[in-house]
């Protein structure tokens, strides 16, 4: 394979997009179906109760907020979970520099290179590599990755190493939304 | 110290991490970040509110025909203190084995060199530098020394198995003058 090289400076924008990326690749689909049913039971509940139990004011404003909360909890991921995830980055955007960093994919193995960092690492010593929308993300291990932001790369590069990452990792290779 | 214009580290050492190690250094630093974290310090503060929860049971008594309340509360603070005891630490040294497992590089033969400014970290794939600067709390403990919160290895465990009690003085001083409140001796 032709080697694909990936060099550029970590703007905040990257940075955001790599932990929003990491924050989601750690999701666990059944994480989310457990919080949508929790949700959907707490809301049938509510609204049941706000129906067609007959009691006073107080007990419906109690079964209203059942629903609210049954809101909450069920569509937590869509609404809460990226609001924290946005308010943890901005925490760590001040306090993270930003560097300059080369990622050359060869046929066998990545090279890393930064002010800080050198590394030599053949594909099957990965953990796993997620791609979304934005970035590429290449796991060593639970919690310690590097990331390639798509910007960086022509669609003809993401396209070429998207296939050779998918043929090399096999199903270590992951995708947003596909599991 | 220079040789030939290039910088001789204060201690260069050298050894290879097993699970047992990582563990036991992940699991340290788990439980020093903060005093609440300590395993003792949450199962001693559930304890006593058990202690609290059965004192309250004779005049919980005079008062009401049941010692249900107080009873149950004081079993909920003896669970919790399991819990935090026992449960949750085996829980993260379980954790720590999972990191190590799913982490090549970090059963890799490795050498440690120590700057005055910064460590030079290298095995057989990676180079890493990290400042002290950049270093968020370093541990020492018996057997270990324990960097966290570092800009590109999150965490580093070196065992002093191995070391020369003068190297393990040096690296010792080394942290307690460079990092001086962010550097933490543990137990």
């Amino acid at each position: 394979m032709e080697p694909v090289i990936a060099n550029f400076l970590v703007t905040k924008e990257d940075f955001f997009q790599f932990k929003q990326a990491s924050c989601k690749a750690e999701l666990r689909r059944g994480e989310v179906i457990g919080f949508r049913l929790i949700g959907l039971a707490l809301a049938i509940g509510g609204l049941t109760g706000m129906i067609f139990v007959p009691w006073g004011i107080f007990a419906k404003i109690g079964f209203g907020l059942m629903l609210a909360v049954s809101i909450v909890i069920g569509f937590y991921h869509d609404t809460l979970y990226p609001y924290l995830i946005h308010r943890r980055i901005s925490g760590l955007l001040e306090s993270t520099p930003m560097t300059a960093q080369t990622l050359r994919f060869e046929e066998d193995a990545v090279q890393v290179s930064s002010e800080r960092y050198e590394a030599e690492l053949p594909y099957p010593m990965l953990y796993r590599v997620y791609e979304d929308r934005h970035v590429f993300l290449l796991y060593l291990g639970i919690g310690e990755l590097h990331f390639v932001p798509k910007r960086v790369l022509s669609e003809e590069e993401q396209q070429r190493l998207q296939q050779h990452l998918k043929r090399v990792m096999n199903e270590k290779y992951m995708q947003e939304g596909v599991r | 110290m220079e040789l030939n214009g290039k910088e001789l580290p204060i201690v260069k050492i050298e050894g290879k991490m097993n699970c047992r190690d990582f563990q036991a250094g992940y699991f340290l630093a788990q439980k020093n970040a903060s005093p609440l974290h300590l395993p003792k310090v949450r199962a001693g503060l559930c304890l006593t509110g058990a202690a609290v929860c059965a004192s309250m049971i004779p005049t919980w008594l005079a008062y009401f025909f049941s010692c249900l309340a107080p009873a149950g509360a004081a079993c909920f603070f003896l669970a919790l203190a399991g819990l935090f005891g026992f449960v949750i630490p085996s829980t993260v040294k379980s954790r720590g084995a999972a990191l190590f497992a799913s982490n090549q590089t970090l059963s890799l033969p490795y050498a440690v060199s120590f700057f005055p400014d910064r460590f030079l970290l290298e095995n057989e794939q990676e180079s890493i530098l990290e400042y002290w600067t950049d270093v968020e709390l370093s541990l020492e403990n018996k057997q270990y020394y324990v960097f966290k919160g570092n800009l590109e290895k999150p965490l580093v465990v070196i065992p002093k198995q191995g070391l020369t009690e003068k190297e393990k003085r040096a690296i010792t001083e080394l942290l307690q003058h460079r990092l001086v409140s962010r550097y933490r001796r543990a137990y």
